[in-house]
């Protein structure tokens, strides 16, 4: 990818470095003040990493952009990256609710389909084993409560 | 002498060496499952020994803590997850051996690192039980602020090529660990009025979001790195040549394991940390670690185990442990009408002298069901990695809520899996900002605490001499590879 096509990029992590950095710098100044004169407070270490990141981030945006910034995801990467993340938070949601034994299997169903994988006899018996298998390490054996 | 025979005959008896196999079975296991790790298994294990007389309890927990070390190195080396983050050091050199197949070698080499580092840490808890304990009580703030410096100077051999990333990387992780409340005043910090936040984000939905959900998503965006199949299991130990190439990085790292073991708080992630990153400065060959070499799974794997016994030194002649599994070991020496302290020794050295000898021969299970599970390791890493990933994301995101039986740190590994992920597509590296957690801690508190007692004098860091020797090191560390740099660039002009 040329220089000018990853400039924009550079820029955009930089940006948001900033960000972050200004947020932090934001929050900070409702911190309480040092209980000691001249020992450090809460808000000294916060301030300290923002105005460094801040720095970062200047120098990110000035010099020459290198590395894999911009690099692009194979055809369809995208939106399978996407529903990933999306199933993930399903499972996270539907954990408490509906239980370990019930939400696992899908959760690995899912993710298995997402990153290839079509036969549907893998897709069912890894899945249902791995649910097991669960229950069984923790609940079981070790005694451990899951929802 | 006599007593350590005594010893050994009390940990050979049927019912101890059991206690020694169960633990030892257990603690692989728990140190592999990422999220799991010699803490949690200890604890899932203390109400168990309830049942158990004294004697087998505590060789139970002490198998369970010296296998634990060396299961985080199973993922770390399969599948690039460090089941532990004492084994996050070893990630780097282990799972680069897997991709270009030689995940038999390099399981060798971790187990048989990790058993010469539980040795000789052992033998350290021996001879300096005394002496050691004594040392270990003079840090104070500016000594642990000095070390936490020292900590993270190692940034600077971890940035890969793009040094400002990799700075960026470890300021970000220090960000990551100022989210909770402030330790020294309570005050809540970039909390967000969450009340979910105000125990902070944790170093274990750091370590699997980075490591294993990062890894998934990559695998799903169709961007994971290619494994070159697992090599042969006639590597599975060590060659002669090996262990020929390999008796310094292990002497080194077991030696870097029992200093830091010994000093409370420490711990065995930075042990391992500084082990890989000395390995790397005396090599003479940086550029190799990092990219599959043995050393870099040796040294580390060596501190992480020699820490065991090295934990045991504050924690059995003060009663102060020195890290969060000798904290439940505490508990389960207490449980056991044990008190450990000065008169320990004299009180109860036969416990003792069984002790001593439950750690050899905890080491000598370890090895046995290390030795017998490479091919089961070896198997794992040889699944498809669309039927793998998935299985670790499931178990990582079971273990992050078991760590503390809340849900919301399998949300924050979500949080970091996606961010790990995000990161790494835009050419920053992940171990900084994991160290920048780890070390955050250390360096501010210990900072804010010196300059309380020496009433907000700087010179406080220079009038203490292990303080002092640990900043000279950490300025040699931070300036060592541009000044590397720069000579190479001479050379080459010249």
């Amino acid at each position: 990818m040329s220089d000018g096509g990853r400039r924009p990029a550079s820029l955009v992590e930089a940006g948001l470095l900033v960000l972050v950095g200004a947020g932090v710098l934001l929050d900070a100044r409702g911190y309480p003040a040092p209980l000691i004169d001249g020992v450090p407070g809460p808000a000294f270490f916060p301030g300290l990493v923002a105005f460094l990141l801040i720095g970062c981030a200047a120098g990110l945006a000035l010099r020459r952009p290198r590395g894999p910034a911009g690099a692009g995801m194979p055809g369809g990467g995208a939106l399978r990256l996407g529903g990933a993340v999306l199933w993930v938070a399903g499972f996270l949601v539907a954990l408490p609710l509906a239980g370990h034994l019930v939400a696992l299997p899908p959760l690995v169903c899912g993710l298995m389909w997402l990153s290839g994988e079509r036969s549907p006899g893998i897709l069912t018996a890894v899945s249902l084993a791995f649910g097991g298998f669960v229950h069984l390490l923790f609940v079981t054996l070790l005694g451990v409560r899951l929802p | 002498m006599t007593g350590f025979a005594e010893g050994l005959a009390t940990a050979l008896q049927p019912a101890n060496l059991a206690a020694l196999l169960g633990g030892s079975v257990l603690g692989v296991f728990a140190g592999a499952v990422p999220g799991l790790s010699s803490t949690v298994g200890l604890a899932l294990v203390l109400p168990v020994t309830f049942a158990l007389e004294p004697t087998p309890a505590l060789l139970m927990m002490i198998s369970i803590y010296m296998a634990a070390e060396y299961g985080g190195s199973i993922t770390a080396i399969a599948i690039g997850v460090p089941g532990s983050s004492p084994a996050l050091a070893t990630t780097f050199d282990g799972y680069a051996m897997t991709r270009r197949g030689e995940a038999g070698r390099a399981f060798g080499i971790s187990l048989f690192a990790s058993m010469s580092g539980g040795i000789l840490g052992t033998l350290l808890l021996v001879a300096a039980l005394g002496p050691l304990s004594r040392a270990a009580i003079a840090f104070g703030p500016p000594e642990y602020f000095g070390l936490g410096v020292f900590g993270l100077a190692i940034v600077a051999n971890l940035v890969g090529s793009d040094p400002l990333k990799g700075i960026i990387s470890a300021l970000l992780g220090l960000l990551a660990f100022i989210v909770g409340l402030d330790v020294l005043t309570g005050a809540p910090r970039l909390t967000l009025g969450s009340t979910m936040l105000m125990d902070g984000l944790g170093l274990v939905p750091m370590l699997i979001g980075f490591f294993a959900i990062a890894e998934a998503l990559n695998g799903v965006a169709g961007r994971r790195a290619k494994v070159e199949g697992t090599g042969s299991l006639r590597g599975a130990l060590p060659a002669f040549r090996d262990l020929v190439r390999l008796w310094r990085p292990i002497l080194r790292g077991s030696a870097i394991g029992g200093i830091i073991g010994a000093i409370p708080g420490a711990g065995a992630t930075i042990a391992s940390i500084v082990a890989w990153n000395e390995e790397r400065r005396v090599s003479g060959a940086p550029e190799r670690f990092g990219a599959g070499e043995p050393a870099g799974i040796a040294a580390p794997e060596a501190a992480n185990n020699a820490c065991v016994g090295a934990a045991m030194i504050p924690l059995l002649a003060l009663g102060i442990p020195g890290s969060a599994s000798a904290a439940v070991l505490l508990g389960g020496l207490t449980v056991q009408g044990v008190a450990p302290g000065p008169l320990l020794m004299t009180e109860q050295a036969s416990l003792v002298y069984a002790l001593y000898a439950g750690f050899i021969v905890a080491v000598v299970f370890m090895l046995a069901v290390g030795r017998l599970g490479i091919p089961l390791w070896v198997r794992v890493v040889s699944l498809r990695p669309r039927i793998l990933m998935p299985l670790v994301v499931g178990i990582s995101l079971i273990g992050a809520f078991v760590l503390r039986g809340n849900l919301a740190d399998a949300w924050f590994a979500l949080f970091f899996g996606l961010a790990g992920f995000l990161m790494l597509r835009h050419g920053y590296p992940l171990a900084p900002a994991v160290l920048g957690l780890i070390l955050g801690p250390m360096v501010e508190t210990n900072y804010r605490r010196a300059l309380a007692l020496s009433s907000g004098s700087h010179t406080v860091f220079l009038e203490s001499p292990i303080s002092l020797v640990l900043l000279v090191l950490a300025l040699a560390s931070f300036a060592a590879p541009a000044l590397r740099g720069r000579v190479r660039l001479g050379r080459t002009e010249g």
